[in-house]
């Protein structure tokens, strides 16, 4: 009984975690590509595969981290507990998936800041020159 | 309905063996999916760091790809010979996604590693560059 109840904790809280990470993944970096395509100035190229490059980083650390964090510390006994556990496991693991998100966006907003200004010295030289 | 279906494995095979069997495959695709995805994707940054010199570009991104793929599965080849004893269901899936999530993220973390360096070597080859037409 014991057992079984530890099992369906486990069959709910793996596919509730890797989904979310999939989805969160797939709504940032279909927005991520007007940062990357501003910040590497309209070349295609480069920007997508930089996109490509975090999408699969932010999926490898994420999935990683839920498929590791699993085990359940607590002898689960009866459903209450399970309930319990179950929803502060995932409630911990969806905010850590947001400030990773938030993490991402800071690092595409610093990315904009650095090309705009390497923009600006650019241009302010070649008026010069 | 588990007990019954894990008694009539229990005499073909142990636990042990089918969390190999589960853990190779998943381990083997996992690297070798993100392997063709940073081959594909890298070819960018090698161009624009090498000059779109294409053949030296092919031959180090093909070189670059083996070294990964040797390095990951041999990794996680290795790490067989560290499983402990599974006598039960539950540790089974419990071993296997610990297995499976300290690759996948020991993949991650060497991901952002590489992503690092290319950084660097991009922003140290822009200073470069930067000079040399400010001193033309």
């Amino acid at each position: 009984m014991n057992n079984q109840i530890i099992i369906i904790a486990y069959c709910i809280y793996l596919p509730v975690s890797i989904a979310l990470t999939f989805y969160v993944a797939k709504s940032l970096f279909k927005n991520s590509k007007v940062f990357m395509l501003d910040i590497f100035n309209g070349r295609e190229e480069i920007a997508f595969s930089t996109n490509k490059l975090f999408e699969v980083g932010f999926y490898l650390l994420n999935v990683g981290f839920a498929l590791l964090i699993l085990e359940f510390n607590v002898n689960l006994t009866d459903y209450q507990l399970m309930i319990e556990k179950l929803s502060s496991k995932i409630g911990g693991f969806s905010i850590y998936l947001g400030i990773m998100l938030f993490l991402n966006l800071y690092l595409f907003f610093r990315g904009k800041k650095k090309s705009k200004e390497n923009r600006n010295i650019h241009t302010v030289s070649q008026g010069i020159a | 309905m588990f007990q019954k279906l894990l008694k009539v494995q229990y005499i073909i095979m142990s636990y042990n063996i089918i969390s190999y069997v589960i853990y190779l495959p998943i381990t083997a695709w996992i690297t070798i999916y993100v392997g063709k995805v940073c081959f594909v994707n890298g070819r960018a940054y090698l161009n624009q760091i090498l000059h779109n010199r294409s053949e030296l570009v092919n031959s180090i991104n093909s070189s670059l790809l083996l070294g990964y793929y040797l390095l990951n599965i041999g990794y996680a080849a290795t790490m067989l010979s560290f499983w402990p004893e599974i006598h039960d269901f539950q540790n089974l899936i419990l071993e296997l996604s610990r297995r499976i999530g300290l690759i996948i993220i020991s993949l991650g973390l060497m991901h952002y590693f590489n992503l690092t360096v290319t950084y660097l070597i991009s922003k140290k080859i822009n200073k470069q560059s930067q000079l040399k037409t400010s001193s033309s």
